[in-house]
């Protein structure tokens, strides 16, 4: 009698166990081709043209891993995709994609469709890389390469990783993307590559900010604007700064090591009136001196630490001018401070957040402290 | 001989009767003798002895039995009230001797290696103890070496052995309780304890089940350990066996029971649990940090050893998405022109690396060079030269068959949860191996010997009991026996929980 229960029992639970359970998919891994890399332009003939780098593993020191790129066409993303497996011959397998580069045509139309597709598949992941192309079409970053056998998706994700002690793009993905874009009060930004000459090659390069508006590219912002947009963001965890404390237009004489920097967005309010306070607490080191004035005594340091925060608040004040005037988009959190601090006045002037932004007044303070100064205390002197 | 037969025939007065009924009974065996001889003073003193050959010790038997017989002259002192006794007490010079007139004794004692007189006249015998057969010297164990310890080994013959136990206990508190197992073999069997530490219960219950043996011979303690092992469809060992002294008489001193069977230098013990597959003698005798760290290794090496083909297998072909990707271009790169699934793979090299085990065992050692080279290159190199397997899965069998021997006891579980673990992955992922993980688990906890929980002191870390489970702490920590084992006296180091008191 027992032996019959377990045997139903079994007849019972061992389907579920088959069914109800996420694995059932066995495959092997010579069986898939592995995508790295994803670009998007607009189709000639259909609404999408997808271009996917595609590894070509190979055994052997000799012989390093290469990539093939294939492009498809479809109505939609999923279409596009699907399509191009009549190419490759093989299903493609997402998990391991690194990064997503869309054409500025593409980022123009809206890129919702598009995430969308990547959070809902199962097999996609959230942690890729978004990049906006500023070149005609984004499929042509994925063809350049800066060495032979290079796979460009890898490039380009050490790029962004290591853009942390350069901070002249932000790094996003896609979940970050996507946050931004739902929220309210804030705008997303994503960084945007170009092709450049690098010894006589033409090779991409991760530099600037490209803006959104709700989920509609509107503008770009070049290097030294990210820089300071990065401040703003409380992104910035390297990085350097160059000035001239001696002579206004001048080149730099002092470089400077960013270690560290807090940035705190404070909203206050009063009545139904708003407006923002910017505190930057940033932690400097003296990297380079090109000059034989000793900036290494008190009254220097104190004076180089004054002009270092005008400098960087003077940035600040542009970038934030620049935005609430051509765009009106608020890409530094202003309103998500404001819906975090002050809910009750967000509710009443959080619809009207963009004409708010436009004339919102910021003040900025900005404290650097020079922690110290490298390896050398006095300037190198130039013997005769 | 049929032994319903033996039980009707009775020794009778007549020497000449009895040496008859001997002789049928021993037909067909040359070793059997039968010398009579007379006293030179009273030749109405006829004896005989039965024997085997090979079995005796037939100096003793010449100096010390038949010389005295022959040559003393029994007629200036003998009473002739009864022969026998004279004899027993007055001239045969043997420090084990005894009289019965049970047939069954005297034959049991005699295939045992003793002598037996017959004196005409009398019906009742006198066994003399002259055993002595050969015997292997003691020696260090080829299953269990050490590198820091004693270097005795338990040989074939009972009495050897449990001498060597009795020399690390000199207490009157071990106790050896004997009894003959086999129909046909009558396989000397001896239950070893130390009252005032062993549990009654648990001994009163291998007793009972020793009592229900029947079978007709036991050449091994193994056939003991497989027909009194609790869970006899599982592949966990709840009777524990060594070949050290050292190992039982610490065994013993924890309050576990050990038995020797006659014949086999594998002594069982009981209780046996989990945690005692991996804990190796030299751990008490070496630095207790060193020790722990020996034995966590161990442990850690039973558990890779069970789940690396399984784990590799799950995440290599259904979740691709876990390995790093550098890992995955390797993995595929190799995997590119191998014409088998993984599942398969594995499993052929696993199978095939246990064919070399196997036969390296197995085979006489001038041929085991062969097998080695034999087996170097079928694991090898050539394997994935060959793209007949990729080259993670010669690692995966290689790391396999590393581990699997640190426990040797745990063997042959190992290869059958490995297994398992390895299809319930090929056929749900690693939820696949979740689920085979817990049902090994479940089992496990399921599991007794003797009355204790297999899995005692596993899940302990801190207190008394886990003093001596994944780690070893040292001596002077461990002032208490393992509980529900030695519960009985469970004071180690007694001064020591008085002062802490």
């Amino acid at each position: 009698m027992k032996l019959i229960k377990i045997f139903f029992l079994t007849c019972i639970l061992l389907p579920f166990s088959f069914i109800l359970v996420g694995c059932w998919n066995y495959r092997e891994l010579e069986d898939m081709n592995i995508v790295v890399g994803a670009a998007i332009d607009k189709g000639i003939y259909k609404e999408y043209m997808i271009t996917l780098e595609i590894l070509e593993p190979s055994i052997g020191e000799e012989t390093p891993t290469t990539s093939r790129l294939i492009s498809s066409e479809g109505d939609s993303i999923f279409d596009a995709v699907r399509n191009a497996i009549s190419i490759s011959g093989q299903k493609l397998y997402w998990s391991h994609n690194k990064v997503l580069i869309l054409s500025k045509e593409i980022a123009q139309k809206g890129v919702i469709g598009i995430l969308d597709w990547f959070h809902r598949d199962a097999e996609t992941r959230s942690d890729v890389y978004i990049l906006i192309s500023k070149e005609n079409s984004a499929k042509e970053i994925l063809e350049k390469k800066e060495k032979e056998d290079q796979v460009t998706s890898f490039n380009l994700l050490d790029i962004l990783v290591n853009q942390k002690n350069l901070a002249k793009a932000p790094d996003v993905q896609i979940w970050k993307l996507t946050d931004d874009i739902i929220n309210d009060g804030i705008m997303a930004i994503a960084p945007t590559i170009e092709l450049t000459i690098s010894d006589d090659n033409l090779c991409p390069k991760v530099a600037g900010t490209a803006i959104f508006k709700n989920d509609k590219l509107v503008g770009f912002l070049d290097e030294n604007e990210t820089h300071y947009l990065l401040f703003l963001r409380d992104k910035i965890k390297g990085g350097i700064l160059d000035l001239n404390p001696e002579g206004k237009n001048e080149p730099p004489t002092i470089t400077l090591e960013i270690f560290d920097s807090k940035t705190k967005i404070q909203p206050v309010t009063k009545g139904n009136e708003i407006e923002m306070n910017v505190n930057i607490n940033t932690i400097v080191s003296i990297a380079a001196i090109k000059s034989t004035k000793n900036f290494v005594t008190n009254e220097e340091v104190i004076k180089l630490e004054k002009d270092v925060s005008n400098l960087i608040k003077a940035n600040c004040k542009k970038l934030i001018e620049k935005m609430q005037s051509e765009y009106g988009a608020d890409i530094f959190g202003f309103g998500a401070a404001t819906h975090r601090r002050e809910p009750a006045l967000w509710k009443k002037i959080g619809e009207n957040w963009e004409n708010v932004f436009e004339n919102l007044k910021v003040h900025i303070t900005v404290k650097v402290k020079i922690k110290n100064s490298a390896m050398t205390a006095k300037p190198i002197e130039v013997g005769d | 001989m049929n032994t319903n037969l033996l039980s009707n025939i009775s020794l009778t007065t007549s020497l000449e009767d009895n040496i008859t009924t001997f002789k049928q009974i021993f037909s067909d065996d040359f070793t059997f003798i039968a010398r009579e001889f007379q006293n030179k003073y009273l030749p109405s003193v006829k004896c005989c002895i039965f024997y085997f050959k090979g079995l005796v010790d037939t100096e003793v038997l010449n100096e010390h039995v038949i010389e005295p017989i022959l040559s003393e002259n029994l007629m200036e002192d003998i009473s002739l009230l009864n022969l026998v006794d004279e004899l027993q007490y007055k001239v045969i010079m043997s420090s084990d001797i005894t009289s019965s007139n049970d047939f069954q004794t005297i034959l049991d004692s005699m295939i045992y290696g003793d002598t037996i007189l017959l004196v005409d006249g009398y019906d009742n015998a006198l066994i003399i103890n002259s055993k002595s057969w050969p015997s292997r010297t003691i020696d260090e164990p080829e299953s269990a070496q050490v590198v820091r310890g004693p270097r005795e080994g338990f040989v074939e013959s009972i009495l050897t052995n449990i001498s060597l136990v009795r020399r690390r206990i000199k207490s009157p508190n071990l106790k050896l309780r004997c009894k003959e197992i086999g129909v046909q073999t009558h396989t000397k069997i001896c239950i070893a304890y130390i009252e005032g530490i062993a549990d009654e219960n648990i001994l009163n219950e291998l007793e009972r089940r020793l009592d229900e043996i029947e079978i007709d011979g036991i050449l091994d303690s193994g056939y003991i350990q497989e027909l009194i092992k609790d869970a006899p469809y599982s592949p966990f060992e709840t009777v524990g066996s060594s070949e050290r002294p050292d190992i039982i008489a610490a065994k013993l001193l924890e309050g576990r029971i050990a038995v020797f069977v006659d014949g086999s230098p594998f002594v069982l013990t009981v209780p046996y649990i989990m945690i005692e597959y991996f804990q190796a003698n030299e751990d008490y005798y070496n630095n207790y940090i060193f020790a722990s760290f020996n034995r966590i290794i161990r442990a850690a090496s039973g558990l890779l050893s069970i789940s690396i083909p399984g784990v590799y297998l799950a995440i290599s072909t259904y979740h691709q998405e876990m390995l790093p990707t550098s890992l995955l271009i390797s993995i595929s790169a190799s995997r590119r022109n191998v014409p088998f699934p993984t599942v398969v793979s594995i499993f052929v090299m696993l199978t095939i690396f246990d064919i070399v085990r196997e036969a390296g065992t197995r085979i006489p050692t001038p041929i085991g060079q062969a097998i080695n080279i034999v087996g170097a290159l079928v694991l090898g190199q050539a394997a994935a030269d060959a793209n007949l397997v990729s080259a993670p899965v010669i690692i995966i069998t290689a790391f396999t068959g590393m581990t699997k021997l640190l426990n040797p006891n745990l063997l042959g579980a190992i290869i059958i949860l490995r297994t398992l673990l390895l299809f319930s992955s090929a056929i749900l992922g690693i939820y696949g191996f979740i689920l085979g993980y817990l049902a090994i688990v479940l089992h496990q906890m399921s599991l007794r010997s003797f009355g204790v929980p297999y899995m005692l002191n596993t899940t302990r870390i801190k207190d008394q009991d886990g003093k001596d489970a994944w780690i070893r702490a040292p001596w002077w920590m461990m002032s208490l026996r393992p509980k529900l084992i030695g519960k009985k006296n469970l004071l180690r180091q007694p001064s020591k929980k008085a002062k802490r008191k």
